[in-house]
């Protein structure tokens, strides 16, 4: 899979999100060994540097940690994947009523649309 | 480090002088299968043109050897390559001594070719006996110790002579380089230069030094031992000391730092 | 730790500065971007560090020694031009750097040869000049170097191929060891950069994480760029 990153915004952030999808969506699970800094900064072709400056934002969050000989884990918290899930979603129910809103539309027009995709 | 510097000078050096000493080689095979062969006059003219043939690929390969050593330092100092030389783990001094080192076991491995191919051809009981009266004359005007020391000058003399020319034109290319951003003419002229300068104030050097001795003729019209003496000592002498005041100084040069374009 | 110190480094050609008191500091473990329109002095300031030129002024320290054998065996270094003996071989070359470069793993640039689909029996003289280049990223790349100094690695080159040099770069050089990349083509390269330098006019105009640079101009490198020079 190809990466893309928007050079407007620091990419280590930009990997941060990448890496909330992949825990939120379960490619990688609670408890699950994460591969080393340099597999990450290869899958995404960036710099080791960005990918551990990633890697430390997501530890300091609490959503994976390293056990010293062996390398980065993921939480073994599920409640707290869970919660990352819904903040995340939230942000993303947020940013679409958002735009609904820009273009005149209440909450429950909103929903209508909603409703029709995948109907 | 050096050993390695050494082998890849020598090793591009000589990558075309082996079709030169193969050439050399089967014209003076040739040459003596003409020879050997009944003289018709057919055979005599094409061993007269084989022998030209000879000559010129000698000097031809001399020639070539000259260039060949010139175009390679002009190529790893100054040109595209010089990008790799100059980044290389090694020192300046290291660049330098391992392409003087290389050019003249270069000079010397075709001057050697060439005299071994030179001998085959020209050496037969006749030609040896002619030079034996030689070598016996000048061992009956002098003595045996001084006839072997007198060719074994010659040779010398050779030899730095060779070396001295290739050293000019390294020291033409170091300083046309350094003075005149590289054109490949000028460093040409400052070459032919360097040469001429030292090679004129041989001559007077040499003119003193046989006026300062006396010039008697002693039998045969050989000159004396010691004006023989005198004048192959400094000959070789000059020579030797142009050889290594051009090295220094080219590699002074050198060492002040190239400015790679 | 700081890997190379430029302390007041001035350059000049024909009395032209190229150069005009460069101070810099290249700390180890970073990627560099030396960022400046054509002419600016990048090359000249890499050509220092190499020892290709000698500066007119000021000094410049590889791990606290002068530029010389230590710094040369220790900085991998690609310029912008093709500078292998075109009569050789691949596999010569590689032997070359192999013979001279103790830090030089030859089965690493065999691999990549492989992927390149590079045949070693090749003469360099019958590649073209892009297969040269690569070539000699390989080489480069193929070093255990503490510094690597590439200069304009991505001009003139393809979208395909600039994807193939910085995969190459990012995924062969040795942890913990630093890499200066020389550029003006800011933005096919900014993602990967942590340091960014610009010079113009041969002085250092600006020296920054990229990322704060990100933060404090609200844009990319390449516009923070573009809006500084107005190019």
């Amino acid at each position: 899979m190809d990466f893309t990153f928007d050079n407007n915004i620091p990419i280590y952030i930009q990997l941060l999100e990448y890496m909330k999808i992949y825990l939120i969506s379960g490619v990688f699970k609670a408890g699950d060994k994460l591969p080393s800094v340099r597999d990450f900064a290869n899958t995404f072709k960036v710099n080791p540097n960005t990918m551990q400056k990633a890697l430390a934002e997501l530890e300091s969050m609490k959503l994976i940690y390293t056990e010293r000989t062996n390398g980065k884990f993921v939480t073994k918290d599920e409640k707290l994947i869970e919660k990352l899930k819904d903040e995340y979603a939230m942000t993303l129910a947020k940013s679409y009523f958002d735009g609904m809103k820009k273009i005149g539309l209440g909450k429950a027009d909103s929903i209508k649309y909603l409703e029709r995709i995948n109907n | 480090m050096l050993g390695k510097l050494l082998k890849y000078d020598f090793k591009w050096i000589n990558k075309i002088m082996y079709v030169y000493f193969i050439l050399l080689a089967l014209i003076s095979i040739a040459v003596k299968i003409v020879e050997s062969l009944d003289q018709t006059i057919f055979l005599v003219i094409v061993d007269k043109a084989l022998s030209s043939m000879f000559i010129g690929c000698a000097a031809s390969t001399i020639v070539t050897c000259l260039i060949r050593i010139w175009v390679r330092f002009i190529n790893n100092i100054y040109k595209d390559e010089s990008y790799l030389t100059h980044t290389l783990p090694v020192t300046k001094n290291q660049i330098f001594n391992a392409k003087i080192i290389a050019s003249i076991l270069s000079i010397l491995m075709s001057g050697v070719v060439v005299a071994i191919c030179f001998a085959f051809i020209y050496l037969n009981s006749s030609t040896i006996d002619a030079l034996k009266i030689r070598y016996q004359s000048l061992v009956d005007i002098y003595n045996s110790v001084f006839a072997i020391f007198f060719i074994i000058g010659l040779v010398l003399l050779v030899v730095f002579e060779s070396i001295y020319i290739m050293i000019s034109g390294i020291l033409g290319i170091v300083i046309g380089h350094r003075f005149n951003n590289g054109k490949i003419i000028a460093s040409i002229g400052i070459g032919i230069g360097c040469y001429s300068l030292l090679s004129t104030m041989s001559l007077v050097i040499i003119g003193i030094i046989s006026n300062v001795i006396d010039y008697d003729i002693i039998g045969n019209g050989f000159p004396t031992m010691n004006y023989v003496t005198a004048v192959g000592l400094s000959s070789i002498l000059i020579y030797l000391v142009y050889d290594i005041v051009y090295y220094f100084i080219a590699k002074k040069l050198l060492n002040k730092g190239v400015n790679v374009d | 730790m700081n890997l190379v110190e430029i302390k007041h480094v001035s350059k000049s050609f024909d009395k032209k500065k190229i150069l005009d008191d460069v101070n810099l500091k290249i700390p180890s473990g970073k990627i560099i971007g030396l960022l400046g329109k054509n002419g600016a002095g990048k090359s000249t300031l890499i050509k220092l560090i190499n020892g290709l030129l000698t500066p007119s002024e000021g000094e410049i320290l590889f791990k606290g020694k002068p530029i010389g054998v230590y710094s040369k065996a220790n900085i991998s270094y690609l310029p912008e031009r093709t500078y292998l003996d075109k009569s050789m071989k691949v596999k010569d070359v590689i032997e070359y750097f192999a013979e001279f470069y103790e830090n030089f793993d030859t089965e690493c640039a065999y691999t990549l040869l492989k992927d390149l689909k590079l045949d070693a029996e090749k003469r360099i003289i019958k590649m073209s000049k892009g297969m040269q280049e690569k070539l000699q990223l390989i080489l480069v790349m193929s070093r255990d170097a503490e510094l690597y100094i590439l200069d304009e690695p991505l001009s003139g080159v393809d979208p395909a191929t600039r994807d193939y040099i910085i995969d190459t770069i990012l995924s062969n050089f040795k942890e913990g060891s630093s890499i200066i990349i020389s550029t003006h083509l800011i933005s096919d390269i900014e993602r990967i950069l942590d340091e960014v330098v610009f010079i113009d006019e041969g002085k250092i105009v600006l020296a920054s994480s990229a990322d704060d640079l990100r933060n404090k101009e609200k844009s990319s490198i390449d516009e923070a760029f573009r809006r500084m020079f107005k190019c």
